[in-house]
């Protein structure tokens, strides 16, 4: 049977404001990378699920979503979500130290989902071996969930900081 | 009172905090962050927002915890900073006007062990574990949600 244990459901950050939308794009998808979720080469490709944009007028509304996940052992890999819901974004000069920098304003809202899940292997598994492997195999979750549970904490915290918010 | 899977401790709306006046949001965040680990519950933040505005941001945060006592019974504690509004930073304060929510729950059989047997579910919670719900778990976690609304409190220098 196959095993999926959710652990961050949805968890919402919402920030109205100025920020540099493309730099924050670029540094989650390097944290990614950096916890060596996904192939390196291909961590673009396999990261992003879905891109939607909409020019409403001067402003535009994104909708994009990520999955990405990383292989923990033969039986199970980490999967971490992000959804980005952007509304309202525009282009702004704002001035920082002396030096003017585009950036961009906009309600971001960006909503972070993890889960525990067995792979092809763990589901193909029969009988006894299956018995014997559950049996072992019980310990070891916990020990995966604390993990996953402390990366992608750390991953929500991050996108926080990055937004100045509080953490 | 049957005792349901899940059965709440705090009154029906909360245990609700109103404040307005200097507040440190920063320190009341951290304490509130670190309380839920001292008492060796899982933190999750459901919601983390802040809009900038003219009159002032205007914040909210929605945290929760949960831990499983044993087996059967998990506690899970929410702390909500409903809404600050019209947060000025003032030094390193800030003043506002805050609403705090605070609520706890008691979740029975949280594993759902008992899914297809909703009658022995029943009869198990509300005759054979009854006594022992109400005379332990019940005053704990009312314990700790009071614990928690004193925490709260005194950061904002409220009366205890």
């Amino acid at each position: 049977m196959k095993i999926k244990i959710d652990l961050l459901k949805s968890q919402k950050i919402k920030f109205e404001g100025v920020t540099d939308f493309g730099e924050l794009y670029k540094y989650m998808k390097l944290w990614f990378e950096d916890n060596k979720y996904g192939d390196k080469d291909k961590i673009e490709k396999s990261l992003e699920q879905k891109y939607i944009e909409r020019i409403k007028g001067e402003k535009k509304q994104l909708e994009i979503s990520w999955h990405a996940e990383k292989k923990k052992s033969d039986f199970f890999r980490y999967n971490i979500d992000t959804l980005f819901l952007i509304l309202g974004m525009g282009d702004v000069e704002v001035e920082e130290n002396g030096v003017k920098r585009k950036m961009q304003k906009a309600v971001f809202e960006i909503r972070v989902s993890s889960y525990l899940e067995s792979t092809k292997a763990w589901d193909d598994l029969k009988g006894l071996q299956k018995i014997y492997r559950e049996f072992i195999i019980r310990k070891r979750i916990n020990e995966y969930l604390a993990e996953l549970y402390d990366k992608s904490m750390k991953y929500f915290s991050y996108i926080k900081t990055y937004l100045g918010l509080r953490d | 009172m049957a005792i349901g899977r899940k059965t709440p401790i705090h009154p029906s709306n909360g245990i609700v905090i109103r404040y307005k006046g200097i507040i440190d949001i920063d320190s009341l965040y951290k304490n509130v962050k670190s309380w839920f680990g001292k008492n060796d519950y899982d933190f999750y933040e459901k919601e983390n927002t802040e809009k900038t505005k003219p009159q002032g941001n205007s914040l909210i945060i929605k945290m929760y915890g949960t831990r499983n006592v044993d087996d059967y019974v998990q506690f899970k504690i929410d702390a909500e900073f409903d809404e600050i509004l019209r947060v000025k930073r003032i030094d390193k304060k800030y003043s506002g006007e805050a609403r705090i929510i605070i609520r706890a729950e008691m979740i029975l059989d949280y594993e759902n062990k008992w899914k297809s047997f909703p009658f022995l579910f029943y009869i198990y919670n509300n005759y054979v574990k009854k006594r022992n719900i109400l005379k332990y778990y019940w005053p704990k976690i009312y314990s700790e949600m009071m614990d928690l609304n004193s925490l709260i409190k005194s950061n904002l220098g409220l009366i205890e």
